[in-house]
């Protein structure tokens, strides 16, 4: 199977599990999710 | 004035503005002793996140406080489960979070970092620590799904907590969100760690300034603010919690934190927003920057210094929080605590520029005696009147 990066998969999240919010609170959460990731 | 929500928002901000309020306001700050008070694990509350409201709101019951700082425990264990991160874990005492640092960075890759900060912190530097993002696609996109959904619970908890504080305690967060999170902090706290960072401000100066610029703009959209804003609301303050500035000189503080960490503050200044900083370990030789900032911008919650010293040094800029010795708390009779907080209200209270809160956040049950903590509150609310 192909391998992806931490970025590729956040991106495959935000186009399907995340794909039904709205465009800003979809890139507000993305940054929240990334900012904790690195945080933690 | 009375204690209706608007009306604690109001005394805080009249402290703030150097008006004297109705009533010197206090600030309760509680970390993870809220798991302690109520008898509970870490690993109940971070499974339980209703549990985790419960508990945080338990502690507010027999409480005097206008304010809480923040919705109380942000990094858990739980999140560093997820990704596989030795980063936070639970003490022995099974109550408390510790942080283990986590150095992923070598010093030599700072051009790596400067040519593509997301690319490089979240694909290179993230998996280093977070062992479970190492790994192959399939691991990697559970190990993410895993940590959104714990995530997703926390957001619900720390939304609750404050729906609830306002619904049933009337008292607002003053922190609900950490968003002005200083570059070089970020790259102290989660790339290079203490020695690290102090070797490269030394042997690569110019490397540090220039990485603390291109981590920036990710910093940025942790503020929320929109290219396009001009105004934003003055409550809740963006909030800072200082970590690495407390070790620096003031010309170190000037060079590698100033640069970047002022940008946001102007661009948080320019559209009318306010400011809450955590001034952790001393600050008394950067009181010149503190006097610079703007009048009545900010909130100064100090937590090694001199309070007294503070208060002389920058008290007429900022608002200084904080004062109520964590040891007397703990070991001192009522009667003492409660001649201490009518010492702090004489003294710095008068003029306002001053909110009453604990030295130090409170982490375990044992921090404080109650009884103490709750006396201390009391006479401030009482004591405290103008």
């Amino acid at each position: 199977m192909e391998d992806k990066t931490v970025l590729e998969v956040i991106k495959e999240i935000e186009e399907n599990e995340l794909k039904d919010l709205p465009p800003e609170q979809r890139e507000a959460y993305i940054h929240a999710m990334k900012f904790f990731m690195l945080a933690i | 004035m009375g204690d209706s929500y608007e009306e604690r928002v109001a005394r805080i901000y009249d402290a703030l503005n150097h008006k004297e309020p109705d009533v010197v306001p206090s600030l309760a700050c509680m970390g993870t002793f809220t798991i302690g008070f109520n008898n509970c694990t870490v690993e109940q509350v971070e499974n339980d996140w209703q549990l985790s409201v419960e508990n945080f709101l338990n502690t507010q019951k027999d409480l005097y406080a206008d304010a809480v700082y923040t919705a109380g425990v942000v990094f858990d264990s739980k999140f560093a489960k997820a990704i596989g991160s030795p980063a936070h874990f639970v003490s022995a005492d099974k109550e408390t979070i510790q942080h283990h640092q986590q150095i992923p960075m070598a010093a030599d890759e700072y051009d790596k970092l400067i040519a593509d900060p997301e690319g490089f912190m979240m694909n290179v530097l993230l998996p280093r620590t977070a062992k479970r993002l190492s790994g192959a696609y399939p691991e990697k996109k559970k190990a993410i799904l895993e940590f959104m959904s714990h995530l997703n619970d926390k957001l619900a908890e720390w939304t609750t907590i404050g729906q609830r504080l306002k619904e049933e305690y009337n008292r607002p967060i003053m922190a609900p969100v950490v968003n002005a999170y200083p570059p070089l902090d970020f790259i102290f706290d989660y790339f290079r760690g203490f020695e690290g960072t102090a070797v490269d401000m030394r042997r690569q100066p110019e490397k540090l300034v220039e990485a603390c610029e291109a981590v920036l703009p990710f910093m940025w959209k942790n503020m929320g603010i929109p290219d396009d804003a001009t105004r934003v609301p003055e409550f809740p303050p963006f909030a800072t919690m200082f970590h690495i500035p407390t070790f620096l000189s003031p010309k170190q503080f000037e060079k590698f934190f100033l640069p970047t960490y002022q940008k946001m503050v102007d661009r948080i200044y320019e559209c009318g927003g306010k400011m809450i900083m955590f001034l952790e370990g001393t600050w008394d030789n950067k009181a010149e920057w503190l006097n610079s900032l703007p009048k009545d911008f900010a909130f100064g919650i100090c937590e090694a210094d001199d309070i007294f010293k503070m208060k002389k040094l920058v008290g007429d800029n900022i608002c200084i929080v904080g004062g109520m010795p964590l040891d007397k708390l703990k070991y001192g009779t009522v009667q003492e605590n409660v001649d201490y907080a009518k010492y702090l209200v004489d003294e710095l209270a008068p003029g306002g520029g001053y909110i009453f809160s604990s030295s130090r956040e409170l982490l375990t049950k044992t921090d404080v005696n109650w009884e103490n903590y709750k006396a201390a509150y009391k006479t401030v609310h009482e004591y405290g009147k103008k």
